[in-house]
């Protein structure tokens, strides 16, 4: 081969040697860049703090003729503003103040001033609906409870 | 050229280019041993995570502190006088819970119908770093009959040591 | 130099050069081929073990579940040793030497406190996981039980208790019903562990196929007769004699003892797990007791509660003095306390008190 031609060949091949890695370079950055974080722990815990926090409110008892706070809220949905009256309060009222309570020492304890929102609806009407702070919805649960009126639904929505 | 000194710059070019190609070659290594160790902390770092909820499930169902009827258990529900006796248990045998709950503080604080603050129910190895998991239960008041329940925010802080 | 004899050293020296460069790039490659081979094998244990602890976590904390779950294939190991066990007698942190490990990587998770039954050995690409709750009669612990496909279980009776503990073992094991006539002639069916066991009859006259005994090792040949009318266990190990003979026995609490002995290799494994689930007896009811004398000392109990709320009388006294270690004579003590302390604790639901447990 000419000599021209044979040094052109050597230095195309030098060039090919260093596209591949380059290519390989762009490759690597790019996963780097790309790989997001795992969030399997913080996914664990969100998913089940709010749903824990609406199941461990249903059950309480309150000191309302100790009935518990689905007994409450049912009445409330059944014959509203409730036929039950503890303390001169109907059974929406007090139950909402309980709610109120709950969930603002659960607030306090989870620490960082979170917002929330909880609501207690039927097809028919919004019974007691409690708001804190600005919300952008970070994770929801919702609960049915069955009443002769239809279905109440209790939501609860922690916020960012 | 003189023949030497075409033989002398063909050797110093073949020198040259295995000089360049290990260095690539050391550089690529370099640069995946760097990879591989940023990979393997953020693996121990998962490991961990999810160790804390291994840890904060099997408190969540712990015999010792969970609601039961004639063997029929109420998820996330802890039993009051269970969780009292269970402080001064715990205490007494702090090296075997250790060996079940690792380095975990396990804290609860009553929401309703009393407000407290953070009390701790078991302490093992601390650390300043740790994840700290969150479970709402019901807590079961069972004297005076028929008993009643209450609310209870479990906070499990789980510590890491690097 | 003549230019022929230079060019012919030139070329030499070039080849060597060749040959010397060469070779040491591709012994470079061929070491980290190597390397990342072992490296990767590594990976794979450590991921099946951090893997498989999560799993045997969920898996022990439900209860009446069967799971079955793939894995990469590899051995498991299992080992649980009662000489080194500890009570709470003997020691504040009561354990033993018990882990589980993966192939020959040294991968090993130790299990100090989780009451895990399997054979010693697991070979293959899926495990099969059970649960059962250990209730004496308050729940105690659940016994997570583990075997492989590669296990052949096989149940000779035509009693009752054979059918039934039959029917309750996990659908998706080689499980397999065999009369007394019928279970010496069983095949090996590919499989290399061999679990025999017997209800009615006497496993030392038994004659286990030739074909399993050319396929299997003795360790991986074994058996356990079920006496479910005396509550009682035996264990047997199978000699060079082509025979089964009685290691020893040991009576049970309850039917999740039973299963035990079956997923167990050795009467040695089952008496070392059972001793880790014996200081957790022991600390439950510990705690119930407790529990039991507040009710007792508090003012609202009604005297009408007050009885079965007795320490000395419900069974729990007993019962926590018995479980420090696991002991024949001290099991037959916890079952005659167990079953005062359930009749206690269905009088307290009748009196309409507080539940003992």
């Amino acid at each position: 081969m000419r000599k021209t031609k044979k040094s052109q060949t050597e230095i195309l091949g030098l060039a090919i040697v260093i596209v591949f890695i380059t290519i390989g370079m762009l490759f690597v950055v790019k996963f780097m860049i790309s790989k997001k974080p795992d969030q399997q722990r913080e996914t664990f815990i969100r998913s089940e703090l709010a749903s824990n926090i609406l199941g461990s409110m249903i059950d309480v008892n309150t000191d309302c003729r100790n009935l518990d706070l689905s007994e409450l809220l049912k009445d409330c949905a059944e014959s509203y503003p409730g036929g039950i009256t503890c303390s001169g309060q109907t059974s929406c009222d007090y139950s909402e103040q309980i709610i109120n309570t709950i969930l603002s020492n659960f607030m306090t304890n989870l620490g960082g001033n979170r917002s929330y929102q909880f609501l207690a609806t039927t097809q028919q009407d919004d019974l007691i609906f409690i708001e804190q702070g600005n919300c952008t919805v970070w994770e929801s649960a919702n609960q049915p409870l069955p009443t002769y009126v239809g279905t109440l639904e209790l939501k609860f929505h922690m916020c960012k | 050229m003189k023949k030497n000194k075409k033989a002398q710059m063909k050797m110093g070019e073949t020198i040259a280019v295995l000089i360049v190609f290990f260095m690539i070659l050391f550089f690529g290594i370099f640069f995946y041993a760097n990879m591989e160790r940023k990979s393997f902390q953020s693996r121990l770092e998962k490991m961990e995570e999810k160790k804390s909820i291994d840890v904060a499930q099997t408190i969540s169902f712990l015999p010792e502190l969970k609601c039961t009827a004639e063997n029929i258990t109420k998820t996330l529900c802890i039993d009051k006088l269970k969780l009292d006796a269970f402080k001064t248990l715990a205490s007494e045998r702090t090296q075997y819970y250790q060996s079940v709950f690792s380095n975990t503080m396990i804290e609860i604080a009553e929401i309703y119908p009393t407000s407290t603050s953070y009390e701790t129910v078991y302490e093992g190895t601390t650390s300043d770093q740790y994840f700290s998991t969150f479970i709402p239960v019901s807590i079961f008041y069972p004297s005076p009959y028929p008993g009643r329940y209450g609310i209870g925010l479990l906070r499990i802080k789980y510590y890491t040591f690097k | 130099m003549k230019k022929s004899k230079k060019a012919a050293i030139e070329v030499s020296f070039n080849w060597i050069f060749v040959l010397i460069a060469g070779g040491v790039i591709l012994l470079f490659f061929i070491n980290l081929v190597g390397t990342q081979k072992e490296k990767s094998q590594m990976n794979i244990a450590l991921t099946v073990k951090t893997e498989l602890k999560s799993i045997f976590t969920g898996a022990t904390l439900s209860q009446a579940r069967q799971l079955d779950i793939d894995i990469p294939k590899t051995t498991l190991n299992f080992i649980c040793d009662f000489t080194t066990c500890t009570d709470f007698e003997e020691s504040d942190t009561p354990s033993c030497y018990s882990e589980y490990s993966i192939g020959e990587t040294g991968v090993n998770e130790k299990t100090p406190a989780q009451i895990i039954f399997a054979p010693s050995e697991l070979f293959g690409k899926k495990i099969l996981t059970w649960t059962l709750s250990w209730n004496v009669p308050f729940y105690v612990t659940n016994f997570l039980y583990i075997t492989g496909t590669d296990v052949k279980y096989i149940f000779v009776g035509s009693s009752d208790s054979a059918n039934n503990f039959y029917n309750k073992f996990p659908e998706k094991t080689n499980k397999y019903l065999r009369t007394p006539n019928l279970a010496p002639q069983e095949e090996a069916d590919g499989n290399h562990n061999f679990k025999f066991i017997f209800f009615d009859s006497d496993p030392t006259t038994f004659t286990v196929s030739d074909e399993i005994i050319s396929i299997a090792n003795p360790s991986n040949i074994n058996a356990v007769k079920i006496d479910t009318s005396s509550k009682q266990i035996s264990f047997y190990y199978f000699t060079d004699d082509h025979t089964f003979e009685l290691e020893d026995y040991i009576h049970y609490l309850t039917e999740a003892e039973a299963y035990a002995a079956i997923f167990s290799d050795s009467y040695n494994f089952y008496k070392c797990n059972l001793q880790k689930a014996f200081n957790r007896l022991h600390l439950i009811s510990t705690l119930l007791k407790v529990r039991s004398e507040t009710l007792y000392n508090d003012p609202q109990t009604p005297s009408r509660c007050k009885g079965t709320y007795d320490i000395n009388n419900n069974g729990l006294t007993t019962i926590v003095e018995n479980s420090i270690t696991f002991f024949d004579s001290n099991i037959l003590q916890i079952s005659n306390s167990a079953q005062t302390l359930s009749i206690s604790n269905r009088d307290t639901q009748e009196k309409s008190c507080a539940l003992i447990y």
